[in-house]
C-alpha cells in the first residue's frame, strides 16, 4: 500500500480530480497549503511600501491506494505540470495500514 | 428666509455627515483586520462626543459674537443653544435658519477630530482617544474655527479666506495628527502593516467624494452662482488629483494602484477646500494636480526619511494638502470669481497671499503646540498607548471583545 501526498498548483486541480475519480478512486483528502520552491517572490505595493510574499498558494492532495494504482494515479497527477519553475511534487510513502471508521474492514479492502 | 437655500444647506449638511462614516470605512480598510472594528469605533464616537459638545458649548464657543477673549474666542451666550433659532442669524447667513447652520457647522466640528485618527490606529487606548476628541474640540478646533470664521474672528478680520475649511479643518487636523503621532510613537511589527480591505477603503473614499460635494458648495450657504462653482472645482480638482496620483505611480514605480487613485483623490480634495468658491476651474485642476505631488512626496519620501508612524498618512495628505490649498488660495482667488474674495498674487494683489501665509503660521503652530501639550498631558494622566500584548492580539479584540470576520 502506498501513501500519495501530492503539491499541486490550484488552477490545475479540477482536471485531476475528474481523472481521479474517472480511474475509479473516490476517497481523497484535499487541503489548501502555502508552499515555497525556486520562484520569484510576488510584490504588493500599498502607499510605495513593498509586501513581498515568498509563500505561494498550493493544494495538498493526499490518497492511499493498492500497489497497483500507483503508477496510473502518478501519471494522472503529473498532468498537472505546465513547464514552470515549481509546478508542484508528488511524494510516495509505505502505507502501514489502512482502517474504515464504519465498517472496520482493513487495508486492500477500503483502498482503491 | 428662502426655501431654496435652506434645503440646499440641510442636504449638504447630509452629505457632509455622510463623510463620517465614509471616513470610517477609508480608514478601516486600511488597517489590519485585528484592528477594523476599532477604528470604526472611534470614528463613531468622535461623532457621538463632538456632536454633544457642539451643542451643548462648541458651537457658542466658536461663532458666539459676543466673545470671550476678543478676536480668540467665541462667548458662552448660544451654550446648549439657548438663542439659537430657527429664523436666520444674518450675521452669518441671512436666507437659511440659524440652527440650521449650527448643524451644517457641527458636522464640520465632527468630521475634523474623526480625521486625526487615521494617524493614531493600530495602537492608541480608547480610553485616551475619547478624552482627547473632548478636550482637543474645546482647545483646538473651537479656537481655530472662531478665528477664521467667527464674527470678530483675529483671521477673517485680517483678510485670510478659507472657503470650507482647508485651514480650520485639514491644517488643524494634520498637523495635529503630526504631533500626536510623535507623542504615541510607531506601531510594532510597522513592516507588516498592509492595508487588509482596499475595496473598503475605496468604497470609503467614494463616500467621502460625494459628501465633500456638500462639505465645499454647501460652504456657500446658498444655492448660488457660488455653490456652482465650488462644485465644479471640487469635482475637477478630484479628478485631476487622481490622474497625477496615478500618473506619478506610473511614472515612478512603474504600476498605478487603485490605493493611488484614492489617496490622490483625497489630497485634491483637501487641497481645493480652501479655495473651492474662489478659483476658476483651471486654477482647480492646476490646485488638485500640485496636491497629489505634495502628498506622494510626503508619503513615498519624507515619511520615510524622518520615519515618524502617520499610520494612514493624515500629515502628510490633510496637514500638508492643506497648508498647499491655503496657500493656493493666497495665489489664485479672483474676485471675478467671486465678489466676496479677493485677489489674488496672480492678480497682482500680495495682500491675500500674506494673509494666507500668516493664517497657515499661525494654525500650524497652535495646532502643533496645544496638541503636543495636551498629548502629553493625557499620557501622564492615564497613558495613551496600549500595552504590547494588546497590541500583538489586535484593538478589536483587547480593547472591544470583537472581531470584524467570523468567515473561515
Amino acid at each position: 500500500m502506498k501513501y500519495i501526498v501530492a503539491i499541486l498548483r490550484p488552477h490545475r486541480l479540477d482536471g485531476i480530480l475528474e481523472k481521479i475519480q474517472e480511474f475509479g478512486l473516490v476517497h481523497f483528502t484535499l487541503s489548501n497549503v502555502m508552499g515555497h520552491g525556486l520562484q520569484k517572490a510576488t510584490e504588493e505595493v500599498y502607499r510605495n511600501v513593498l509586501d513581498s510574499k515568498d509563500m505561494h498558494e498550493y493544494v495538498k492532495l493526499e490518497l492511499a491506494v493498492n500497489d497497483v494504482s500507483l503508477e496510473p494515479l502518478v501519471e494522472i497527477l503529473k498532468t498537472g505540470f505546465e513547464g514552470e519553475l515549481d509546478d508542484g511534487k508528488i511524494f510516495v510513502l509505505e502505507l502501514v495500514s489502512a482502517i474504515s471508521v464504519r465498517t472496520g474492514e482493513r487495508d486492500a479492502l477500503v483502498l482503491g | 428666509m428662502n426655501t431654496g437655500d435652506s434645503v440646499f444647506v440641510w442636504i449638504s449638511t447630509l452629505l457632509v455627515f455622510l463623510m463620517i462614516p465614509g471616513l470610517a470605512f477609508f480608514y478601516a480598510g486600511l488597517v489590519r483586520k485585528k484592528n477594523i472594528l476599532s477604528v470604526l469605533m472611534a470614528c463613531f464616537a468622535t461623532l457621538a462626543i463632538v456632536s454633544l459638545q457642539w451643542v451643548l458649548f462648541g458651537y457658542s464657543l466658536a461663532f458666539d459674537p459676543a466673545e470671550f477673549i476678543h478676536g480668540f474666542l467665541g462667548g458662552f451666550h448660544w451654550v446648549g443653544l439657548s438663542g439659537v433659532l430657527h429664523t436666520p442669524f444674518p450675521g452669518y447667513s441671512a436666507t437659511i435658519p440659524h440652527s440650521s447652520y449650527m448643524m451644517f457647522q457641527m458636522m464640520f466640528a465632527v468630521i475634523t477630530p474623526a480625521l486625526i485618527i487615521g494617524a493614531v490606529v493600530e495602537r492608541m487606548k480608547f480610553s485616551a482617544l475619547c478624552v482627547f476628541i473632548l478636550a482637543w474640540s474645546f482647545l483646538v478646533y473651537d479656537p481655530i474655527a472662531h478665528w477664521v470664521w467667527g464674527m470678530g474672528g483675529w483671521l477673517r478680520q485680517l483678510g485670510a479666506l478659507d472657503f470650507a475649511g482647508g485651514t480650520v479643518v485639514h491644517i488643524s487636523a494634520g498637523i495635529s495628527a503630526l504631533a500626536v503621532v510623535l507623542i504615541l510613537g510607531k506601531r510594532k511589527e510597522l513592516a507588516t502593516a498592509h492595508p487588509c480591505n482596499l475595496p473598503m477603503v475605496v468604497l470609503g473614499a467614494g463616500l467621502l467624494w460625494l459628501g465633500w460635494f456638500g462639505f465645499n458648495a454647501g460652504s456657500a450657504l446658498a444655492m448660488s452662482d457660488i455653490a456652482m462653482q465650488a462644485f465644479l472645482t471640487t469635482h475637477s480638482a478630484a479628478a485631476a488629483a487622481t490622474l497625477s496620483y496615478l500618473l506619478l505611480e506610473w511614472g515612478f514605480q512603474k504600476r498605478p494602484t487603485i490605493l493611488g487613485a484614492v489617496t490622490g483623490a483625497i489630497a485634491g480634495l483637501v487641497a481645493v477646500t480652501p479655495a473651492a468658491g474662489f478659483v476658476s476651474i483651471f486654477a482647480a485642476i492646476f490646485v488638485g494636480a500640485v496636491a497629489s505631488l505634495v502628498a506622494y512626496f510626503m508619503i513615498t519620501v519624507v515619511k520615510k526619511k524622518l520615519g515618524y508612524d502617520d499610520a494612514l498618512d493624515v500629515f502628510g495628505v490633510h496637514g500638508m494638502c492643506g497648508i498647499w490649498g491655503a496657500l493656493a488660495t493666497g495665489i489664485f482667488a479672483s474676485t471675478q470669481i467671486n465678489p466676496g474674495g479677493a485677489e489674488g498674487l496672480l492678480y497682482g494683489n500680495l495682500g491675500l497671499f500674506k494673509a494666507q501665509v500668516i493664517a497657515v503660521i499661525v494654525s500650524v503652530g497652535y495646532s502643533f503646540c496645544v496638541t503636543f501639550v495636551l498629548i502629553k498631558v493625557i499620557d501622564a494622566i492615564m497613558g495613551i498607548r496600549v500595552t504590547e500584548q494588546e497590541e500583538y492580539q489586535g484593538l478589536d479584540l483587547s480593547l472591544h471583545h470583537e472581531i470584524a470576520y467570523k468567515l473561515d
